[in-house]
């Protein structure tokens, strides 16, 4: 059964558009993530409007790459610069630059380079094992179990959020508010437009992306002069050849980190950054000499990197098997798939096999392609970070000016887009977490019309959404979870004020 | 003492001003949504009904933001807004929005190049080179690789 969906998708994924697009993206993806201070969800947010004009499948896989393209970028700057490619990246940054530091570079970046590909594997393999049975779970649910599986989504991401979780939970809600923006299908009225016919379709997704993520991000780092020390000897290929004590001892913490990232990818809120945090801790606390973490240990830079990457991939696995997206780069991915008419679900696995199986089998194509790529280009990804910030960041503002006028030809636009950039400087200087809100964003609309739709089925009974087993599961644990948080950050504030005080 | 973990458990002015921003930002849309939508029933849902309840969630949850950062201590200079960089940003985008209409593409790109530029002390060659790069970069990967037309000079 398997076989036949894997053929399937190998035909999608091997023919020439495709395969040129993963590439495009997977190269893509590593430049920015190598150049620290382009992250992620910026590399995702700058090249995505420039998927629109391609079929759905093609610009799915060009923006895969691009987001665990990132990811393995961005351990470069880390082991090199000592600076963070991607926040996902941070963990690294201690042991993979002091290896560096001890001239141990070149099988620093092998050695991440063969663990994120040996993550990202057992994140795709997860994949094609669960997911169908996932979708077929998904099948059976209708309008409130909808409501309440996104309702779910949006509380675990912004519960989990730094801070206090009623701001998350605050900004979940301004998305959802911003959600609303434009022309109700169902009424047929205009919301929320005062008079601004380019918002008749609603706030693009694009736009707040590149606003409150790329502009604001600039506008307050403008004037950095923070370089990190690069480190400027030459790698030769043979130089990155690992000894076999770093061999042997990045063995189980390859499989330790594949296992601990697919855990925590499939988490909404939750991603690369907390599943290789965890990853190191489990290492520092298995380690027979746990003094040498932060100073070099080999572990310390394989278990997060591993983990980092198979959280990426299965981080897919909710967004396409259910259509909750778990973090602001998987909304954005659900984002692309509904602008080209398609909503990721259950449905799709079964009614667009060939999208889906796709989309997986040119997963492994990338990082098959990555690890490839990523050995003899480490040369110019090195020359690549000597790059200095100012020059950098009025080609970052360059592309979030095309892209967002490149997606709807309005100038209207980038004004709007200024404007969330000016709100997410706002948010940053607040601490108000800008990922609940683009969640917020995405899931509203769908949010409103399964609410409607259940109240509809069930003729105006709020009941409804009780009196479904699954709904009320998982409302209550969507209760569970707010409670859980809500008293889990008092606990930590009344421990740190015994601290303190 | 306090490490980032603590600072961001830590409520403080921040929490405050965050939970006000909401509150406002809940009543006024709660507001004007109800001035303007009609709000229907339970079983016919008008325009206005989810739009509203998501206003009064935002109220609420900025009530426990703000309420949350009464017991705690404040993080020095969290207000400092680095305002060269800011304005310069605001200035770069706003050049762009403004010219490209009027004047096309090379304009706009050369008056964001400049205004966003002067965040950072540069010399005359550097402000030449990066305008000139960012003009062949918009052609090269723009026009020619996307094939995303646009105007590259318009005379008024």
């Amino acid at each position: 059964m398997i076989w036949d969906q894997i053929i399937l998708g190998l035909g999608q994924a091997l023919t020439v558009d495709n395969l040129l697009y993963c590439f495009i993206g997977v190269f893509l993806g590593t430049l920015l993530g190598v150049i620290p201070g382009i992250g992620t969800l910026i590399a995702v947010s700058l090249l995505f409007p420039f998927t629109f004009h391609l079929p759905p499948t093609t610009a799915l896989i060009m923006l895969a790459g691009i987001y665990y393209g990132t990811s393995y970028g961005g351990s470069t700057a880390s082991i090199l610069l000592g600076l963070p490619g991607t926040p996902a990246n941070a963990v690294i940054v201690a042991d993979g630059h002091a290896m560096a530091k001890k001239g141990r570079a070149g099988p620093a970046l092998f050695l991440t380079g063969i663990g994120s590909f040996v993550g990202g594997s057992t994140g795709i393999i997860l994949m094609m094992l669960f997911a169908p049975m996932i979708a077929s779970v998904g099948l059976s649910f209708t309008a409130p179990e909808y409501f309440s599986l996104m309702l779910f989504g949006l509380i675990a991401a912004s519960s989990m959020s730094s801070g206090v979780p009623a701001k998350g939970l605050g900004m979940v809600a301004v998305g959802l508010l911003l959600g609303t923006v434009g022309l109700d299908t169902q009424t047929g009225a205009e919301r929320l437009t005062f008079g601004f016919p380019q918002l008749f379709d609603g706030v693009s997704l694009v736009i707040v992306a590149l606003g409150l993520f790329g502009i604001a991000e600039v506008m307050g780092s403008a004037t950095s002069t923070d370089q990190g020390t690069v480190f400027q000897k030459k790698i030769s290929m043979r130089s990155l050849i690992p000894s076999k004590e770093e061999r042997r001892r990045s063995a189980m913490p390859m499989v330790r980190g594949s296992l601990v990232g697919s855990f925590f990818g499939t988490l909404p809120g939750t991603g690369g950054l907390l599943a290789a945090f965890m990853a190191y801790l489990t290492e520092r606390r298995l380690s027979k000499n746990p003094e040498e973490f932060g100073h070099g240990a080999v572990e310390g830079v394989v278990a997060p990197e591993t983990a980092n990457n198979a959280a990426d991939q299965t981080a897919f696995i909710p967004t396409m098997t259910l259509g909750i997206p778990g973090s602001a780069s998987m909304a954005l991915m659900l984002g692309v798939l509904i602008i080209h008419g398609i909503t990721p679900g259950p449905r799709l696995v079964v009614e667009q096999p060939a999208l889906f199986w796709g989309l997986i089998m040119s997963f492994w194509i990338g990082n098959i392609m990555l690890l490839i790529l990523n050995i003899p280009l480490i040369g110019i990804w090195v020359k690549l970070l000597s790059v200095p910030y100012r020059m950098l960041y009025p080609a970052v503002l360059l592309f979030c000016c095309f892209g967002v006028y490149a997606a709807t030809g309005q100038i209207f636009d980038v004004w709007l887009a200024l404007g969330f950039g000016l709100f997410g400087y706002l948010m940053k200087m607040l601490e108000m977490p800008a990922a609940p809100l683009l969640l917020g964003l995405v899931l509203g609309p769908m949010m409103e019309d399964n609410f409607r739709r259940a109240l509809l089925i069930s003729r105006g009974d709020l009941a409804i959404f009780i009196d479904r087993p699954i709904s009320a599961t998982i409302l209550a644990l969507c209760v569970g979870m707010l409670v859980l948080t809500f008293v889990g950050h008092w606990r930590t504030r009344r421990k740190l004020q015994a601290e303190v005080g | 003492m306090s490490s980032p973990q603590a600072d961001s458990q830590k409520g403080d002015r921040r929490d405050l001003c965050a939970g006000l921003l909401l509150c406002l930002m809940g009543t006024v849309a709660a507001i004007y949504i109800s001035g303007h939508y009609s709000l229907g029933t339970i079983r016919r849902m008008g325009p206005g009904m989810f739009p509203l309840g998501v206003s009064i969630a935002i109220v609420l949850f900025g009530l426990l933001t703000a309420a949350s950062s009464f017991k705690a201590n404040s993080v020095a200079g969290w207000w400092r807004i680095d305002l060269l960089a800011l304005a310069t940003v605001t200035g770069g985008l706003a050049a762009f929005a403004i010219l490209l209409p009027f004047f096309g593409a090379i304009p706009a790109i050369v008056g964001l190049s400049f205004v966003s530029g002067l965040a950072v002390k540069r010399s005359s060659v550097e402000v030449v080179l990066l305008a000139i790069s960012l003009v062949l970069m918009a052609y090269l990967i723009f026009q020619l690789g996307l094939g995303i037309q646009f105007p590259l000079v318009r005379l008024p």
